[in-house]
């Protein structure tokens, strides 16, 4: 048997941010021709650890190996060039741009880039790269135009043409159908045996399970274990995975992996309507479609889990529905009022609310404290007479809901903007539920917590649907979807397709759906 | 007979003067635009030309009326306050909106100190020569054509040449396009290997010098005389144009001959008006413009581009939008 | 424990000395260059508004249009927005008083009350162009706004040449206006007007409003990240253009009370630099009307000793703007240094 070296091997790294240790010295080796699973909870450390691994953070202390060699990464542009990729899961593309366009940014350098363009020959070089990854882009679209699976590819792209040996992959199914799965799957399959190392950063146990040679988990900064995947089992991955902080029995998040049967939760069927849609589209100034005459009812009692791949729609849905949008036709009734033309204040009078899915730039304003925020949308009913805030009040509220979400902050006075993006996310859950709606609106509220936290919501939406309250969940994990939605209908170019109740959920009919393939 | 020869002669003039007044307005947003590509929004143009005009006047003054030691002397002071507004923005990441403003007050209150002090308050205003025109040999003896567009000074020629450069390298080479997507996305430049900070100093730096140089050329085109009112709005103007110019060089060029063409058509109606004998307070005429920026900006809202990541400061290690 | 607490209070007020001294270093350095005298020029600059009750007064007045100054920009300031056309709502505020002190008669009383409301309502309009434009149009205010200045400018030359000229000055400007549109003295001699009461209570109006109110707290959620705001619920497509247009008021208001006031007529170029004077002082109390008021005062002693200086040693007046820019930029530069947090 050879033994083999590691290509990269990371050594004692320590890094800390502010007083958060994010990485309590990890030591790792990572090698060409395998597929490396990095399995761990968000905010375990594995994002960190690889950002340094790629040059984006410094280590506090610990040494970096490449081929051998001790070197200090300076920046990305010198990870490349010692053969280290990473693509992340916002992904690093000029919209603008064409793909092509986005794959020559840095590579050309000095006076020679001062001739006149001639992108020729590096499309020859990459359309050899896609044929032997089996992974296809246009090359002549803007990436603004291309789906979210292609621009992936696009990135995956960038990091083959450069001849990189080590490829790191964030969370790269967050924005794929099942199906994309699959075949990224099969392609970093072909792509490792030519010899390419790949890390896939994940916090799904199936996906390491389906794709990774050898698994490492890491939880709070430590280098938990690395094993064969071949010789070891799940319960035991799960359990380093989140140590002692959930019980195993009762999580929902786990439930999949116990034998216990799953009727532990009360199959009551939903009550009477609450919300109902009709027909409701949305057109933009160019005429466009982006809503196609979506229907459907809501009742007291249920949650409708809205799956699809990110960009068909999902976000002018809800938009729509919660009032930031005006659409274009249709009627939306909430316990049988017309509320389709109502104001965003008024449908959270009657009981609406949301948790936008994009923390920074709709979950806070920056410039209030995180007492101020947890009120926002509610913030005139701490008013007396309309007119002057309660401040008092709104402080103590505040107080509880810090306390019960365990949100971090050095104090409820300090700037929203100053929290880190899982507390951002704590205090949007936080003031949602504490409004008590009857209708929830509620896009990706877990994205980015750790499983403690994502826990915690999905009890909470449980305990929203044991209240009467219904709730719209749109998500791109369809994992989370299948657990706690009584329906899941998904939507595909602004339609709503399908509507499956929980007996008959499958994953890969709902694949197919969110695919586009009709008869799902 | 007479009529047409007057027509004639009148439109010569007229373009004559727009390609005289273009300059300020050309070289001013093409340093807006250069600055905006690589992300940094530079809103202190006006107070930058007031600075670049008293800068040369002095300099030019003290040489004897040596106009290149005037230049350089505003270029030198433009590098100065591009640096400085560089060091706050791109590297402190200090909103650019504020230090713009706030270097807008300095750079004038400084223009306006700098000639107090050297020249004080006197009766009668120094002043310096002006560019002496740059004959280009044989197309200047086209008939008409010629005086119009061949008989101008160094600058003008200059900054047309700038134009076609800055729109050559932006656009149709290697450069241009990493220099562009640092505007765009700096985070997917800065992964690619091209270095956020210097790209971003460059077209900072590139854009005050221009500012500077724009204000140099307003005292040695036409009066050779400092006034604190000498750039009159055109700095503020010059950034409309940027902006309904969609931050492209050619455009930003087309934008310039409008205003430039506002600006000429002001002064023909006051001759006009001295000849035929109007008397209307001169105030009115003076304000079109300012009006006219206010219609464009209007008008071409909905055309609206911006490199996606301009105003913003870039942070390697800032935290993802959706981590 | 008042150790530790003082030890803060110290170590959070280094990086503010530092740049107070490094601000006064660079402008005593262009005094130095210029030849004159830095130390006597120094002690003219800081003491020169308590010399006497005059130039005391002077202060005061100083500080009433400051006040009102920075209080326009830093309305629309809370939500992100630059009303760099304070200057032009000034003037046409000015204008509006003004045209009501010359044309109109009235009762003493109500003929005030008329021209402050005049000033109030023209500089609303001023600013409400601009409003409709970034509403509607979506134009950046900043430009728009400039834009009314120049337009502005001029307005206040052709009203100053026209029917109520005063013929006997070299500079433009208007004969005073009747005795009943003036503004009463808190003072006969040496005057001082009654528009420092109204600066403080506009202030002191503007400060309950923004803390303590609902719409106060929506201004503020505006803020930087309007979006967030709107989602839930709050109308920024009114408050942002809403915010311009109070400013815009504000300083017509502080325009109407230096006519009244001080000057009882319109001259060509009464704004002086207080527009830029009072734009920094809003940008240097990070729009907070808690600490306009005494950054104002303490410009306004800065500004009557640098006039002083003028008069009696030809320094130029653009010292007070400089060293106030430059105090801004060395508190924005420390502050961001992070090295002062040890």
């Amino acid at each position: 048997m050879v033994v083999v070296r590691p290509y990269v091997r990371l050594e004692n790294i320590y890094k800390r941010f502010g007083d958060v240790e994010a990485l309590k010295g990890v030591t790792l080796d990572i090698f060409t021709g395998q597929v490396l699973g990095l399995l761990g909870e968000n905010g375990a450390g594995k994002t960190t650890l690889m950002n340094v691994l790629f040059g984006l953070y410094k280590p506090d202390a610990g040494l970096i190996y490449v081929d051998g060699r001790v070197v200090r990464i300076k920046s990305p542009a010198h990870a490349i060039r010692l053969g280290i990729f990473m693509v992340h899961q916002h992904f690093k593309l000029v919209s603008n741009y064409t793909a092509l366009e986005n794959i020559a940014i840095g590579m050309s350098s000095g006076i020679k880039s001062l001739k006149p363009i001639d992108l020729a020959e590096l499309e020859e070089r990459i359309n050899k790269v896609m044929e032997a990854s089996g992974l296809y882009v246009n090359l002549r679209e803007k990436i603004r135009n291309l789906p979210l699976g292609v621009r992936q590819r696009v990135e995956i792209l960038k990091a083959l043409v450069r001849g990189v040996k080590i490829l790191i992959l964030d969370e790269p199914t967050t924005n794929l159908t099942p199906q994309e799965v699959d075949t990224l799957f099969n392609a970093l399959r072909n792509l490792v045996r030519t010899g390419l190392g790949v890390v896939f950063i994940t916090h799904k146990l199936h996906e390491v399970m389906a794709v990774a040679d050898e698994i490492a988990v890491l939880r709070s900064g430590v280098l938990l274990g690395r094993f064969k995947r071949s010789e070891v089992d799940q319960a035991t991955v799960i359990k380093l995975m989140v140590g002692e902080r959930i019980d195993l029995e009762k999580s929902i998040i786990f439930r999949g992996f116990r034998q216990v049967s799953t009727s532990a939760r009360a199959e009551n069927m939903p009550g009477p309507e609450l919300l109902r849609v009709e027909n409701l589209s949305l057109r933009d100034r160019l005429g466009t479609t982006i809503l196609d005459s979506i229907s459907f009812t809501l009742s007291r009692g249920e949650i409708l889990g809205i799956a699809g791949v990110s960009g068909n729609g999902q976000r002018e849905f809800v938009e729509v529905i919660f009032g930031v949008r005006k659409p274009t036709s249709g009627k939306i009734l909430l316990e049988g009022v017309d509320v389709t033309n109502s104001s965003i204040r008024d449908r959270i009078l009657m009981g609406m609310f949301y948790v936008p899915e994009d923390r920074l730039s709709e979950g806070i304003s920056p410039t209030l404290s995180v007492m101020e925020n947890l009120v926002l949308g509610i913030h005139f009913t701490y008013s007396t007479k309309k007119l002057l805030m309660d401040f008092k009040r709104v402080r103590s509220d505040a107080l509880q809901l810090i306390k019960k979400y365990e949100i971090k902050t050095p104090d409820m006075a300090t700037l929203a903007s100053k929290l880190s993006g899982g507390n951002i996310q704590k205090l949007m859950v936080a003031r949602a539920f504490h409004t008590k709606p009857k209708v929830l609106i509620a896009h990706n509220p877990t994205r980015g917590l750790d499983i403690a936290t994502t826990e915690r919501v999905l009890c909470e939406v449980l305990g929203l649907k044991s209240a009467g309250s219904g709730v719209i969940y749109v998500s791109e994990d369809l994992d989370e979807l299948m657990l706690i939605s009584d329906r899941i209908a998904v939507m595909y170019k602004g339609r709503l397709v399908g509507s499956l109740t929980r007996d008959r959920f499958d994953k890969y009919e709902i694949g197919k759906l969110m695919a586009g393939v009709a008869g799902g | 007979m007479t009529a047409s020869l007057d027509l004639a002669t009148l439109a010569v003039g007229y373009v004559r003067s727009v390609l005289i007044y273009i300059v300020p307005y050309l070289l001013t947003s093409l340093g807006i635009v250069i600055s905006g590509r690589s992300g940094i929004y530079n809103i202190s143009a006006e107070g930058v030309m007031l600075l670049g005009a008293s800068v040369t006047f002095l300099a030019t003054y003290f040489s004897s009326g040596n106009v290149l030691v005037g230049i350089s002397y505003a270029a030198l002071v433009g590098i100065l306050v591009g640096l400085a507004f560089g060091f706050l923005t791109i590297s402190l990441k200090l909103n650019q909106f504020v230090v713009g403003t706030t270097f807008f007050i300095l750079c004038s209150g400084f223009a306006n100190l700098l000639y107090k002090l050297f020249i004080g308050v006197t009766l009668t205003p120094p002043s310096i020569e002006t560019l002496r025109p740059l004959i280009i040999p044989v197309v200047s003896d086209i008939p008409y054509v010629g005086d119009a567009l061949f008989k101008h000074n160094l600058l003008v020629y200059l900054s047309f040449v700038f134009a076609a450069v800055s729109y050559y390298v932006l656009y149709k080479t290697h450069t241009g396009l990493n220099f562009r997507s640092v505007g765009e996305n700096p985070k997917a430049a800065d992964t690619l290997g091209i270095n956020v900070t210097l790209y971003r100093y460059v077209g900072t730096v590139t854009g005050t010098v221009l500012m500077s140089v724009s204000g140099s050329y307003l005292v040695l085109s036409t009066t050779g005389l400092y006034t604190e009112t000498i750039v009159l709005g055109r700095g503020w103007i010059s950034i409309g144009i940027a902006i309904f110019g969609k931050w492209h060089p050619l455009w930003s060029l087309a934008g310039s001959a409008l205003f430039a063409g506002v600006e000429a058509l002001v002064y023909l109606i006051q001759s006009l008006q001295s000849v035929l004998g109007i008397r209307t307070p001169p105030e009115f005429l003076l304000t079109l413009p300012f009006i006219a920026t206010l219609i464009v900006l209007a008008l071409v809202y909905k055309r609206a581009e911006l490199p996606q990541a301009i105003g913003r400061p870039y942070d390697r290690e800032a935290p993802e939008e959706y981590a | 424990m008042m150790g530790t607490q003082l030890i803060r209070l110290v170590k959070a007020s280094i990086p503010y000395v530092f740049s107070v001294s490094l601000a006064f270093g660079i402008a005593g350095l262009i005094l130095y260059l210029g030849g004159y005298d830095v130390v006597s020029s120094y002690r003219t600059i800081l003491t020169a508004s308590f010399w006497n009750f005059n130039s005391f007064f002077l202060t005061l007045t100083k500080f009433s249009t400051l006040l009102t100054m920075s209080l326009a920009f830093s309305i629309p300031y809370i939500s992100r927005k630059f009303n760099i056309g304070v200057e032009g709502q000034y003037l046409m505020g000015a204008l509006g008083a003004a045209l009501v002190g010359l044309a109109m008669s009235a009762p003493a009383g109500i003929h005030v009350v008329i021209s402050l409301m005049a000033g109030v309502a023209l500089g609303s309009l001023w600013a409400s162009l601009p409003a409709f434009l970034m509403a509607r149009y979506n134009v950046n205010e900043v430009i728009s706004t400039i834009m009314m200045n120049f337009i502005a400018r001029y307005s206040v030359i052709v009203f100053a040449m026209s029917l109520w000229r005063d013929v006997a000055s070299g500079h433009p400007m208007t004969i005073p206006i009747s005795d009943t549109a003036a503004l009463p003295l808190l003072n006969p001699s040496p005057p001082l007007s009654s528009g420092i009461i109204f600066s403080l209570a506009i202030a002191a109006l503007l400060y309950f409003i923004v803390a303590l109110t609902v719409v106060g707290y929506e201004l503020r959620a505006t803020g930087t990240n309007p979006r967030a705001a709107e989602v839930f619920g709050v109308n920024t497509r009114l408050l942002m253009p809403l915010s311009l247009i109070i400013g815009g008021g504000i300083a017509g208001f502080g325009g109407a009370l230096d006519v009244t006031g001080y000057y009882h007529r319109l001259i060509d170029g009464m704004q002086s630099n207080y527009p830029s004077l009072g734009i920094l002082i809003a940008l240097l109390s990070k729009g907070k009307i808690t600490f306009i008021v005494p950054v104002a005062f303490f410009i306004s002693v800065i500004d009557v000793g640098t006039n002083a200086l003028q008069r009696i040693e030809r320094v130029p007046i653009e010292l007070v703007l400089i060293l106030e820019g430059l105090l801004l930029v060395f508190i924005l530069v420390s502050e961001s240094l992070r090295w002062w947090r040890k």
